[in-house]
């Protein structure tokens, strides 16, 4: 079968979600059964007989070319779970057909840029990617929400530009476009002809962390992710990101930037986590939070060894689930208050409804890495493939994720019903059952391997117990934390941009300096 | 030795960007955003044109010193793109003006921040 076929299926439907108008729901609904069995077949077929690739219009060397490998398998299963919960938990809003047709093509050029391996179409798709998620933030058309979303789309769109340069300078040097064919290329220059290459990797590194949540260059994203509606902001965290992310990887193996990924993650996390720590909203908490989760996945990804990608993919998978959890979670919480404001939601608890508090308390305990729920099977493999160092900044990213969500996690606690939810808690069980199941993905993502012992796993879970546990004192005890003053300023779009410009240079000292 | 074209790509992102943080009315970052878009596009022509500055529509026979293609298709789609983008971004501009009277960056900045904290 052809991999053109999956993503084709998501814009086909969303096509004919503006056609008929009426009944778009069950026309996505129907799609997205379709798209899933795809994803499915796709992953029993590269579980059993690895890579598949595919190059478009049978123009050998200079098409197109696609790839379905581990990584966009991983990338596959996380878009189906939040698509999936994301129309269970808008089924009853009576949301207009642009809004499915809209989630569609989104859902179309996700699952394109899963399998892209080839600089412009990643361009292209990313673009697509912004042209759509813009549209779906402000969806509600509130000024804030239009507000936010410009802002999205003039930094995004500079970011882009800032790629394209990269590209141009790689395409002008090798010739060609394919990531495998360029790889091969810089693999055989001499150290004289590779002065260019910090350039264009620090162009092309910067213009994909504008879109992939990191800090410094994505300071569009808690506006974004914080003003739109909670299915959107679900999507925004839990899969828009995360193709950035895939795209660093995937950049990551041919160009010499995974220094530079370690010391942005590193800033993301420890940035993204400070921000959190201060901010009184807990839609924009969890926006910040997740500028300080990519900081895992670049740090995995700048570890560079086989077990710390199979780390990376692995949290994606749950970070998609327990970020998508938390966002619905809080806004049916938001829904049934009329505030999302951390206060409000802690001194009201007994009204959230106790699905709601249910699903909070888990998404809670699987952001912070308590053992056996979610981060933590990720997070098993993360430590395993990285050098002492990056274990250390983990543990530090782990506790400040703790010290973050000791401040959501009072509104979970509560006795009584308070109250059902419009959408039966489907979305809460689709994302957070499989959370305890997350550690069965290392067999499809790293077949015949295994993470040492029993006994290990043991230990990481004593320990995860005891940050969990020290954080979570820390955070409720230390509330002088949240009172810290920080520059709010960064967010306007003029200073976005300067430090968005000054990041393509931190990202060219680093490459500079660790290049041998 | 790059072509001229591409000292003035690299001229005109750096009026662009310049043109983006100093001008506070919106409809000038856009505009400031489409000359960011324009010097990729220049970026990418001329260093096509380094090899040949000849059509590349010749039979196959001469296939020799003609422009290489494949940075023109590149450039009509990211035209197109750029189009897309600008347009879609002056409708949410005319959204905004017409709720607060200005096109001016700060003030829907702090107007939007005073709707949002009560």
């Amino acid at each position: 079968m052809t991999l053109v076929a999956a993503p084709l299926v998501s814009v086909i439907g969303g096509a004919i979600c503006l056609m008929m108008g009426r009944r778009s729901r069950w026309i996505a609904a129907f799609t997205w059964a379709i798209s899933t069995g795809l994803v499915a077949y796709w992953i029993g077929v590269v579980a059993r007989l690895g890579p598949v690739h595919e190059t478009l219009g049978g123009w050998d060397s200079v098409g197109i070319s696609l790839v379905m490998d581990r990584p966009a398998v991983a990338f596959l299963l996380i878009e189906q779970l939040l698509t999936g919960a994301v129309l269970a938990y808008s089924w009853r809003s009576e949301l207009r057909s642009a809004f499915y047709a809209l989630f569609l093509v989104l859902a179309g050029a996700v699952t394109a840029l899963c399998m892209s391996v080839d600089m412009f179409n990643i361009y292209v798709l990313l673009e697509l990617l912004t042209l759509t998620s813009f549209l779906l933030v402000a969806y509600e058309r509130r000024p804030v929400q239009i507000w936010a979303s410009l802002k999205y789309l003039l930094l995004a769109s500079l970011g882009m530009s800032i790629y394209l340069f990269g590209v141009a300078l790689v395409y002008a040097h090798t010739g060609s476009l394919g990531l495998q064919q360029v790889g091969d290329h810089l693999a055989s220059l001499t150290a004289a002809e590779a002065g260019w290459i910090p350039v264009a990797a620090s162009l092309i590194t910067a213009g994909i962390a504008v879109k992939a949540g990191v800090f410094l260059y994505s300071l569009w994203l808690p506006a974004a992710h914080g003003s739109a509606s909670a299915g959107v902001s679900a999507l925004l965290s839990g899969l828009v990101i995360k193709m950035g992310v895939l795209a660093l990887l995937r950049f990551s193996f041919i160009l010499p930037i995974q220094h530079a990924l370690t010391v942005l993650g590193v800033m993301t996390g420890l940035m993204g986590a400070l921000y959190a720590i201060v901010e009184t909203d807990a839609k924009k908490m969890l926006a910040f939070s997740t500028l300080s989760q990519v900081g895992y996945l670049l740090i995995g990804i700048g570890a560079g060894s086989e077990a710390s990608r199979v780390g990376v993919l692995m949290y994606v998978v749950a970070h998609g689930m327990f970020k998508g959890l938390l966002f619905l979670a809080v806004g049916d919480a938001g829904q049934r208050l009329g505030s999302t404001e951390l206060s409000v939601l802690r001194a009201r608890r007994h009204e959230i409804p106790a699905a709601t508090r249910a699903a909070l308390l888990v998404g809670c305990a699987a952001i912070a890495g308590f053992p056996f729920v979610g981060g933590f099977w990720a997070k098993e493999w993360l430590l395993q493939g990285s050098p002492p160092l990056q274990q250390a900044l983990l543990w530090l990213l782990m506790f400040c994720t703790t010290v973050v969500f000791s401040k959501l996690l009072p509104a979970g606690l509560a006795r009584g019903r308070g109250g059902g939810v419009r959408h039966g808690g489907i979305p809460y069980v689709m994302l957070g059952a499989g959370m305890p199941l997350v550690f069965m993905l290392s067999r499809i993502l790293a077949p015949g391997q295994a993470t040492g012992t029993a006994d290990a796993t043991l230990v990481q879970a004593g320990w995860s117990l005891g940050v969990v546990a020290v954080g979570t004192f820390v955070g409720v005890k230390f509330r002088v934390l949240q009172r810290m003053r920080v520059p709010r300023s960064v967010f306007r779009i003029e200073e976005s941009v300067l430090v968005m410009l000054f990041g393509v240079f931190v990202v060219l000292a680093v490459v500079l300096v660790t290049s041998p | 030795m790059p072509p001229i074209g591409v000292a003035v790509a690299a001229v005109l992102f750096v009026i662009g960007v310049g043109a983006l943080v100093i001008r506070r009315d919106l409809v000038f970052k856009l505009l400031a955003l489409g000359l960011i878009n324009s010097s990729t596009i220049l970026l990418l022509i001329s260093l096509d044109a380094q090899r040949s500055t000849m059509a590349p529509i010749v039979p196959p026979s001469v296939m020799t010193d003609v422009a290489d293609p494949l940075p023109q298709a590149l450039v009509l789609a990211a035209i197109v793109i750029s189009f897309a983008i600008l347009a879609l971004a002056l409708v949410f501009v005319m959204v905004l003006a017409e709720r607060y009277h200005t096109t001016d960056a700060l003030r829907i900045e702090r107007a939007v921040a005073r709707e949002t904290k009560p």
